[in-house]
């Protein structure tokens, strides 16, 4: 945030919100500007619902158009990447729901684990495992797993996108984890682990510090 | 009991920012055609004026209680959009 007001200060770039006061006041071709610095955040979020690049690019050119439409609409009460990932994850809901696309191969075979497996097979087992529960959730509790978990944002933020209360966005996260938990703990000796994952704790803790 | 808690919590997230599954095309020329493809598709979008869709959508919702309106049957020219049957 800093580092923008410096950036702004010096006049060597333009926030997005100078920008889309440019393009509301006719200058078209500033959008590109918008376009370039979210589209791979934007694409990565389509991902997480759509399972496939072509999807997930459809819906990142249909929320951009979107946004350019409703451009005038947008207050800034947020910030443009929160409304962009509004706009996204409500594209990539419709779409889901009117062609009602299934990702889950009925073929697959859940990956068993033997005792004797070394730790990297056990991780791509467990990996393997916990994403087919991802995919399970229902929409609203993946949404706000893959906004918390992966992207980082705080839960305003989340309710933001989600166009709900705070506390909406935080329960809806918390059912997602509990979900995942049963089969977490089901899969995982927590003691074995232990010794491994205490390193990367610090780090981790600070982070979801924030009232969970 | 808490402290176990966050413990899997935090386990948990971190094990599936891990194995994450999705990978982003890392070739720089993808994110240059996307771009390509959106400003083109934007060159023929227009930024819609605010209110516009309520403009007209709900212009004249309660037509028939405008006062002056004679409301004996024929009187008025309002018809329907769906075809007579016969």
């Amino acid at each position: 945030m800093g580092s923008e007001i410096d950036r702004r200060m010096s006049g060597e770039m333009k926030t997005d919100l100078q920008i889309v006061d440019d393009v509301r006041n006719g200058d078209r071709s500033s959008y590109s500007e918008l376009v370039k610095r979210h589209q791979k955040g934007l694409l990565r979020l389509s991902m997480r619902f759509m399972k496939d690049t072509d999807l997930a690019q459809d819906i990142v050119q249909e929320a951009f158009i979107k946004a350019y439409e409703k451009l005038n609409l947008f207050e800034a009460r947020a910030t443009f990447k929160s409304w962009l990932f509004q706009i996204a994850v409500n594209v990539a809901r419709n779409k889901l729901r009117e062609n009602k696309y299934h990702f889950t191969d009925i073929n697959d075979i859940e990956i068993g684990v033997e005792a004797t497996a070394d730790k990297g097979l056990i991780s791509n087992a467990l990996g393997d495992v916990l994403q087919k529960e991802v995919d399970k959730l229902p929409f609203k509790q993946k949404t706000a797993l893959v906004l918390r978990v992966y992207e980082d944002l705080s839960f305003a933020e989340i309710a933001e996108i989600m166009q709900c209360p705070y506390d909406t966005a935080k329960a809806n996260y918390r059912h997602a984890l509990l979900k995942l938990k049963s089969v977490f703990q089901s899969r995982v000796d927590l003691q074995t682990w232990g010794v491994d994952t205490t390193a990367t704790m610090g780090p981790m803790s600070t982070k979801f510090a924030e009232a969970e | 009991m808490k402290g176990k808690r966050f413990y899997v919590d935090t386990l948990l997230k971190e094990t599936l920012k891990k194995e994450d599954k999705v990978h982003l095309p890392s070739d720089p020329m993808f994110y240059e055609n996307m771009q390509t493809n959106i400003m083109a598709a934007i060159q023929h979008t227009e930024i819609e004026t605010q209110g516009s869709d309520q403009n007209i959508k709900w212009s004249k919702p309660w037509v028939f209680l405008e006062p002056g309106i004679n409301l004996e049957e024929g009187s008025i020219k309002l018809h329907s959009n769906k075809k007579s049957p016969l």
